[in-house]
């Protein structure tokens, strides 16, 4: 066991060094550009199998770099979240991408989003962006409700009307996640009300109580974005103060200290008198 | 005064700042008629005759500051803006650079710089760019991703919109700004039932990253007011802290000193007593 401990530390210090990060995000900038390059039909005809090389040789360093940061860190390697992120995204690339499995031949391009876990500002973004979620959480599945019960609601209403756009659940919601974003709702709107007149109370009621919820989302995001940033701005003054204040409370206290001694010392002569 | 103090001194000059204004101004109206076919038609020479003047007022202008101010000048990231405006209306505009004929128009910016009103407001735009940048990469990178992903699963469906991989970024550029894209959608669905999941993905996924770049820019201009104000009240608070707490120490220091004097004097009998 404790033959292997330099080399797990000599693995862990090349992973993190500075140069061995950088050529990781070389190799990943240099990935996502052959990626790119494979959408192009003409490239490839004439470089398909040189850009397939590429893709697998990177792929292999990117296992290698993987394996060497599991092998340096151990099982610590799976409390940070990044690192299972990049588990995940090399691990997909890694499953042969045959029958039914073939959309994730697609998927590969995810490994382009480890710059996110490569870069360390990308990653503070990312982590800044994460943070607003859980303030999201709760109005969020208030709208997944309100879109949910708006949806059987449809499709019972309108199913037989408009069946393009609400034969089933499924449809209904992709209709009513579309009727959200704003996008086209009259034409949906006016092919139904063309049968049913009274159904424009239910595309106002939704897209009032929809829109509502959204902007509440909105809200939600901007007000902990703000929060973060004033905050972090306050408490970084606080402490520049509350180290002055400390220095001069220490001050004062040595004083009243040493008044203290004196006033006892002054006691014990009275006493020595007084008898 | 040599000859450059005065010149410095004469482009330095209200006045002369205020000719320059009415000048860009005067320029802005004669280049907006310059659009309209019936002016060109009727005052189509005095329109070009006035429009060469005002150009050689702004060249004589730039070369009486360069004159003035020789390499500094090109410190000002303003006068560099106004450099290279005045010499793309000198490039002759003919052959393939006449598209730096409807370019000369850009000449009418020369008010940003020469307004500081103007100038004050475009730096604070500026200062909101390094808070984005970051979020705008991660929106670039996001976009690149989905591209690549939509033309390998749809650009066998719909190659209008996902053909390749340019077609792919425009039309995904389209989607986050929303515009028609259950259209895009609803073609592509037709043919693969499943790719709902990519849009609906997509479309919370980018709108969540131009929010926050909303925000971020938003904040860095708040950040500048709100969270300015709070830390300077926080600062002076601490201030009057301070100054409270010499007061405290001084007047501790003060009891100090009337005990230890006490002392001495009850001491002072004592020891000029007889015995002990």
């Amino acid at each position: 066991m404790s033959g292997t401990a330099p080399a797990r530390a000599w693995a862990r210090a090349l992973v993190e060094r500075r140069g061995f990060q950088r050529l990781v995000i070389a190799l990943i900038v240099f990935n996502a550009v052959t990626l790119g390059l494979e959408t192009s039909q003409r490239m490839m005809a004439e470089y398909g199998s040189l850009l397939h090389v590429l893709d697998r040789a990177t792929l292999a360093v990117f296992v290698v770099e993987l394996l060497l940061r599991f092998y340096g860190n151990g099982w610590r390697f799976f409390r940070d979240p990044w690192s299972i992120f990049d588990l995940l995204v090399i691990g997909i690339a890694l499953v042969p991408a045959a029958g039914p499995l073939s959309v994730l031949r697609t998927l590969r391009v995810l490994r382009v989003l480890r710059l996110v876990s490569a870069v360390p500002s990308m990653r503070r973004v990312v982590s800044g962006l994460l943070a607003a979620v859980p303030g999201m959480a709760s109005v969020a599945s208030l709208l997944a409700l309100v879109i949910f019960v708006a949806g059987v609601m449809a499709t019972k209403l309108f199913g037989g009307i408009a069946p393009v756009y609400f034969g089933d659940l499924g449809t209904s919601l992709f209709t009513l996640f579309q009727i959200m974003t704003g996008e086209a709702w009259p034409d949906v709107a006016r092919e139904v009300m063309a049968q049913a007149p009274l159904a424009w109370i239910f595309f106002v009621v939704y897209i009032l109580v929809s829109s509502f919820a959204v902007l509440n989302l909105f809200i939600a995001v901007v007000v902990s974005g703000m929060e973060d940033s004033v905050t972090t701005d306050l408490a970084e003054a606080e402490e520049r103060n509350a180290a002055a204040q400390a220095r001069s409370d220490a001050l004062i206290l040595e004083e009243v200290r040493a008044l203290r001694a004196e006033v006892a010392e002054l006691r014990r002569e009275t006493s020595r008198e007084s008898p | 005064m040599n000859h450059r103090d005065r010149v410095r001194a004469l482009v330095e000059h209200r006045r002369f700042q205020q000719f320059i204004i009415w000048v860009i101004v005067v320029n802005a109206v004669t280049l907006g008629l310059e659009t309209s076919q019936r002016m060109v038609r009727d005052f189509g020479g005095a329109l070009h005759v006035a429009d060469r003047v005002m150009l050689g007022i702004f060249v004589v202008e730039l070369g009486l500051r360069l004159y003035a101010f020789r390499w500094r000048f090109f410190r000002d990231s303003w006068n560099v803006f106004d450099f290279v405006i005045v010499v793309i209306a000198l490039i002759p505009a003919t052959g393939p650079f006449s598209v730096l004929r409807a370019l000369r128009v850009l000449r009418v910016l020369r008010l940003i710089s020469a307004v500081p009103a103007m100038r004050r407001v475009v730096n604070g735009l500026l200062a909101a760019v390094p808070g984005m940048a970051s979020i705008g990469a991660l929106l670039g990178l996001i976009i690149y991703v989905a591209a690549v992903m939509a033309t390998k699963l749809f650009g066998q469906i719909s190659p209008r919109y996902f053909g390749d991989l340019g077609t792919t970024l425009f039309t995904l550029f389209q989607t986050m700004t929303g515009e028609a894209w259950p259209d895009i959608a609803r073609e592509v669905m037709a043919a693969a039932p499943l790719a709902w999941i990519f849009f609906v993905i997509y479309i919370l996924i980018s709108s969540f990253a131009v929010l926050n770049l909303f925000i971020a820019v938003i904040v860095s201009g708040m950040e500048k007011t709100v969270t300015s104000d709070l830390v300077q009240a926080e600062e002076q608070h601490a201030a009057d802290q301070a100054a409270s707490d010499q007061l405290i120490l001084a007047e501790v220091r003060a009891l100090r000193r009337e005990v230890a004097e006490l002392r001495e004097e009850r001491k002072e009998p004592v020891n000029e007593g007889p015995a002990r």
